[in-house]
């Protein structure tokens, strides 16, 4: 019998060394559909998708995937679901392609042209036979990503996936995303970064300490004035921050400057101008770790929304 | 069945690729190649055997008279050695008489590093995925908990023969190479045990001692395999694995005579004894002794997957 929701959780609770993390979170993803799960760190996101996958035991409550309880047959859900969990783990000593047979090897229906349409997908084919260790960050994220759709899963999960990404990958991030829902495949993604799931999600799920506050269509966030106008940079080291620094000055942006912790947040108007920023940094060798996109109280004004909603002063 | 398959092919492949396996190689090889033309030295410079034999005889003959007042233990010793040189002057076996099967049998110390590397790779099979967050890949799979756990398992028996059989075709080749051809398999092994001589086939004993040790190997990699998976941490259990192995026959020694002594794992795991007697020092003959062992290695290994399948697992 077919199930109309791919996910279900019902009355979900967990408690880990007797505290309460998870209270009766319910929440539904159907066929083809981008949910996320929004709320700060600690706010219980992970636990529920570890709970989902079966890393923890479904403390109260009911887990379905694809009609199907994850507690009485949770192999035969797991074939259902492809997961990146916190980070994409590889095994390091393994060429790409190495770590995509090694899970391969699970699923019956996986073959060599199944394989090479993943890695084709996430843009891989020229690297794969290298091994993961000589990888960036966010080749190992796409390897990642191409783990979890090899057996062509109906629910793909996907836990902080744009940490460490650079606004290329996150970009190339959420077409993977758009392309998978095309397919009919369902995606569950957890975020901190409002305007994450603004793009990506087509509803999401409040969480906050635990608690599911409300459920919204994303078409309720645009509504919010999501102007770009700062982009925060963590330079790599001291050298890279001072080059930068000067390249900046040079070019008249404005910026501002964190020294201990190599941050620089410059002032921009367009989401075009952080890939001129990226270019620039490339062409004189400025390596960066991280890059991050302020919307000016966005998070703020999102969350008066919720508390509204709630009824939370 | 079939995931299960897969899933040991996995577990093997990460073992092989790993360096550790080369390095054992390495060492495997290195030894096999000194014993080798240690032997091959001690041949060729002792064809006049029974004269240096005599002159053995002779010196360890004045050892123990001129020295009577020294203790029993090293009396016995010598007292053994005599009766050995005698039986081969009077049976005219020389004991530098050498071949393939000889050299395997005098390399055969190799199995005790062995142990040692399979101990750390047990300890490190389940507590390295947990250190490196690998573990994540295998839990999102379509298998069960404990057929993960076995696989891991079975993959290290594997993995622990592979090495044997590696060791054993090296000397084989090396030997066969040094000595022109395998020579014969039963070429005489002469001990010389409490003014008795024992002799036994070299072939024989080295097939022996070569199964009684793989299952040495066995218990020692659960035990290991088993500390790492309820501590999630690898330093520990190699380190208390390679105590318990240094030590098991300090530990046998501690609670001899003891009633319930000869229901300890430790008193099963010197199968050796059964090389030249029908009962171990604890009076099991060598059925009772590998159910013993049987029973202790399942219990070991049920405890295990029963604690990892109800654990939450936090990475």
């Amino acid at each position: 019998m077919m199930s109309e929701s791919i996910l279900e959780i019902k009355d979900v609770s967990k408690a880990i060394s007797k505290k309460q993390i998870i209270h009766n979170v319910s929440l539904e993803v159907k066929p083809g559909e981008v949910v996320g799960l929004l709320g700060p760190n600690g706010a219980g996101k992970t636990t529920i998708l570890k709970m989902i996958v079966g890393f923890y035991s479904v403390g109260e409550g009911e887990i379905y995937i694809d009609g199907i309880n994850i507690a009485s047959n949770k192999e035969k859900c797991l074939e259902k679901i492809g997961a990146i969990i916190e980070s994409p783990d590889l095994y390091d000593n393994m060429t790409g392609l190495g770590n995509l047979k090694f899970c391969a090897r699970f699923y019956s229906h996986v073959n060599s042209s199944r394989i090479q349409e993943a890695v084709e997908l996430v843009g891989l084919t020229k690297s794969i036979n290298q091994k993961v260790k000589t990888y960036s960050l966010g080749m190992k994220q796409r390897l990642g990503i191409a783990q979890a759709i090899l057996h062509e899963p109906k629910l793909l999960i996907l836990d902080e996936p744009t940490n460490g990404l650079d606004p290329e990958g996150i970009y190339e991030l959420r077409n993977y995303i758009h392309t998978l829902t095309r397919k009919g495949i369902s995606v569950l993604i957890s975020s901190h970064l409002l305007s994450e799931m603004q793009i990506i999600c087509d509803r999401v799920a409040i969480i906050q300490e635990g608690k599911l506050i409300d459920i919204i269509k994303v078409t309720t966030i645009s509504d919010l004035d999501l102007s770009i106008n700062k982009v925060t940079y963590q330079l790599w080291d001291k050298d890279s921050a001072e080059k930068a620094k000067k390249i900046l000055r040079e070019h008249n942006m404005k910026i501002h400057i964190n020294d201990r912790d190599k941050l620089i947040t410059i002032e921009i108007n367009h989401l075009s101008e952080i890939l001129k920023l990226n270019n620039l940094f490339h062409k004189v060798k400025i390596q960066f770790i991280q890059v991050s996109i302020q919307k000016e109280n966005l998070e703020e004004k999102f969350m008066d929304i919720v508390k509204n909603k709630a009824g939370i002063q | 069945m079939r995931v299960f398959i897969s899933s040991i092919q996995n577990e093997l492949i990460k073992l092989l690729i790993g360096k550790r396996t080369w390095i054992t190689l390495i060492i495997i090889l290195g030894i096999s190649i000194i014993t080798a033309v240690g032997l091959f030295k001690e041949n060729r410079d002792n064809q006049d055997w029974k004269a240096d034999v005599e002159s053995k005889l002779q010196s360890t003959e004045m050892e123990l008279k001129n020295m009577e007042e020294m203790p029993y233990k090293y009396k016995k010793i010598l007292n053994d050695e005599i009766e050995l040189y005698r039986y081969y002057l009077e049976k005219n076996i020389s004991p530098y008489e050498a071949n393939v099967w000889k050299l395997i049998n005098k390399s055969s110390g190799v199995m005790m590093i062995l142990t040692i590397i399979i101990i750390i790779a047990s300890s490190d099979s389940l507590a390295r995925e947990f250190s490196k967050g690998t573990i994540k890949i295998l839990l999102i799979r379509p298998i069960n908990r404990w057929e993960i756990l076995l696989s891991k398992f079975t993959a290290l028996t594997l993995y622990s023969w592979m090495l044997i059989i590696s060791w054993f075709i090296l000397t084989l080749i090396i030997g066969s190479a040094l000595f022109g051809g395998l020579g014969d398999f039963n070429i005489p092994h002469i001990n010389s045990a409490d003014g008795e001589i024992v002799m036994n086939s070299t072939g024989k004993l080295l097939l022996l001692k070569i199964i009684f040790q793989s299952i040495q190997i066995l218990v020692f990699a659960a035990i290991s395999f088993t500390i790492s998976t309820l501590l999630r941490n690898n330093s520990i259990a190699t380190a208390i694995s390679l105590f318990l192995f240094l030590g098991s026959s300090i530990f046998y020694n501690l609670f001899q005579g003891k009633e319930w002594a000869k229901y300890i794992l430790f008193s099963h795991l010197n199968l050796n004894e059964f090389i030249n007697s029908k009962v171990n020092s604890v009076g099991f003959t060598l059925t009772e002794s590998l159910l013993m062992i049987s029973i202790y290695l399942v219990t070991i290994l049920s405890v295990t997957v029963v604690i990892f399948s109800k654990k939450d697992i936090k990475v």
